[in-house]
């Protein structure tokens, strides 16, 4: 089933006006916005808060919606700048986005390939977290799963926009199940073969794949050593040539591995690549080798709760944060090359909305 | 809550040469708000503990009946013994329950049980033997797979 991303952040961009009289501005419809007799200034620095931080006055244009349009935006020198890092203040109270921040990538919208959530609890993997953490790292939408899919039938994941894949489960998980999930919305199919104990070419999975193939979706795979090697993911590409199969974080494991699920995408067309915990220049390497249409970013947000894309100590492989490595990677692709990695490819490849040009 | 009630055979009835000891591990559900469950667990050497960066396997629980979670894990039949200098079918299973409520991640207690697989022991000399074994026997398996067909 084609989807349309339907979303309203709580910080995004927004064109304002048509034709030659056409502004693009910021908009804020988070809590503060409600009170509009309370003056409201965006606080922001550009490609993670680097210096000059400015602030400029957010204008109320109807109930609990303000908009702000930045000089550093304008037409001639938006180039110039990757990313806004902002939060939002009334003079009193500050909306940073429960000290994350918020970010929004200038000139396209980010969308991340894998991301988890388990359902509305407050906890790291309830829908707040997730919602909180792509906000902070700019990400508009994302691929969903859950290790248990009734889980995700609890939660509201459209308007987070979140495109939820099935979970298969070999032996447990039926066919008509897996229909119904996808004619409801669902974008794709889940395999873990590590926690879930098969293959990843196992023969039980045929009617999954053929599932697939007929409804022209996409199978996003956890790679990893053991049943999940890019070797046995291969197998099933092989034996399923028209549909796409994405490697979920490439390899989780040793570089060795990591250029075996390279080298694979290479010679098997239907293979893509996730980026999950993988450092930028990790990623940068994988681009180069693969190609920019063969890669997805994706992260496991939020595995690490609401500062999933920031934390401190940084998560990814020990040494950088997500919106750390980002800045560096989409400066190194150029924005033709990024749009790809951060949304295009993904949206293709799960019939989504086009293309990552956000306005 | 983190129930483990224990049900042990040797894999014996259906394949024609054992490779794994099977062992059931059951979780009952404690509350309402539990979203998955997953039991990780590791084999050592008696006496040991694990390493659980390296020796880490992971397994989710499904749902078997209201509340109730079960998994079949597959041990092996014997584990290097470095102090021993040989392939012991009696080791330590460490394992515990990663339990998942309300979108935060909770751990049970470690649990330690010996294991003892009725295998044999072996010098640890014929570990490639045995791997070899493994191999052909699961050719044959494959090789009966399609006699049949």
């Amino acid at each position: 089933m084609k989807q349309r991303v339907v979303r309203r952040p709580t910080i995004g961009w927004q064109i304002l006006g048509q034709g030659t009289s056409e502004r693009r501005v910021i908009a804020y419809r988070g809590d503060l916005a409600k009170d509009s007799s309370r003056g409201l200034r965006i606080h922001y620095g550009f490609d993670g808060w680097q210096e000059p931080i400015q602030e400029v006055r957010l204008e109320s244009i109807e109930p609990g919606v303000a908009v702000a349009e930045l000089p550093e935006l304008n037409a001639t020198d938006r180039n110039r700048h990757l990313a806004l890092d902002c939060s939002v203040t009334n003079g009193d109270d500050w909306d940073n986005n429960q000290g994350n921040d918020y970010r929004l990538w200038v000139g396209f919208d980010a969308l991340d390939a894998h991301l988890h959530v388990s359902g509305n609890g407050a906890g790291a993997l309830g829908m707040n977290s997730l919602k909180t953490a792509m906000a902070s790292a700019g990400m508009v939408c994302g691929i969903s799963s859950w290790i248990d899919n009734r889980a995700l039938d609890r939660t509201h994941s459209e308007k987070a926009g979140l495109f939820p894949l099935v979970w298969i489960r070999p032996g447990e998980t039926s066919r008509s199940e897996v229909e119904e999930r996808l004619a409801a919305g669902a974008v794709g199919l889940k395999l873990h073969p590590t926690v879930d104990d098969y293959p990843a070419d196992d023969r039980e999975l045929d009617p999954f794949m053929e599932i697939a193939a007929e409804a022209g979706c996409p199978v996003a795979c956890h790679s990893a050593p053991g049943d999940a090697d890019p070797d046995h993911i291969r197998r099933l590409a092989e034996r399923f040539p028209d549909v796409p199969i994405v490697l979920y974080h490439t390899y989780l494991g040793p570089p060795e591995g990591r250029r075996r699920a390279a080298d694979h995408v290479l010679q098997q067309p239907n293979l893509y690549l996730e980026t999950s915990w993988c450092q930028w220049r990790t990623v940068l390497r994988l681009i180069e080798e693969v190609g920019e249409d063969r890669v997805l970013f994706g992260s496991d947000a939020s595995i690490d709760g609401s500062a999933h894309y920031a934390r401190n100590p940084p998560n990814v492989e020990g040494r950088e944060t997500y919106n750390d490595g980002l800045i560096h990677l989409v400066r190194r692709l150029g924005s033709d090359r990024a749009r790809k990695v951060l949304g295009d490819n993904a949206r293709r490849l799960f019939g989504l909305n086009g293309n990552s040009h956000g306005e | 809550m983190a129930a483990s009630s224990l049900s042990e055979r040797v894999a014996t009835e259906s394949a024609p040469v054992v490779r794994y000891y099977q062992i059931e591990k059951w979780y009952y559900d404690y509350a309402e708000n539990i979203e998955a469950v997953n039991i990780h667990y590791a084999c050592t050497p008696l006496g040991e503990i694990p390493d659980w960066n390296n020796q880490r396997a992971t397994r989710f629980l499904p749902l078997v009946e209201s509340h109730l979670r079960r998994k079949v894990l597959k041990l092996p039949l014997r584990i290097p013994d470095p102090n021993r200098g040989e392939l012991n079918d009696r080791y330590l299973l460490h394992h515990y329950f990663e339990i998942f409520a309300d979108g935060d991640t909770r751990y049970s207690s470690l649990y330690t049980e010996e294991i003892v697989t009725g295998a044999g022991g072996l010098p640890m000399a014929l570990q490639s033997v045995e791997s070899l074994t493994t191999e052909v026997s699961l050719l044959n398996d494959e090789r009966d797979t399609l006699d049949d067909d």
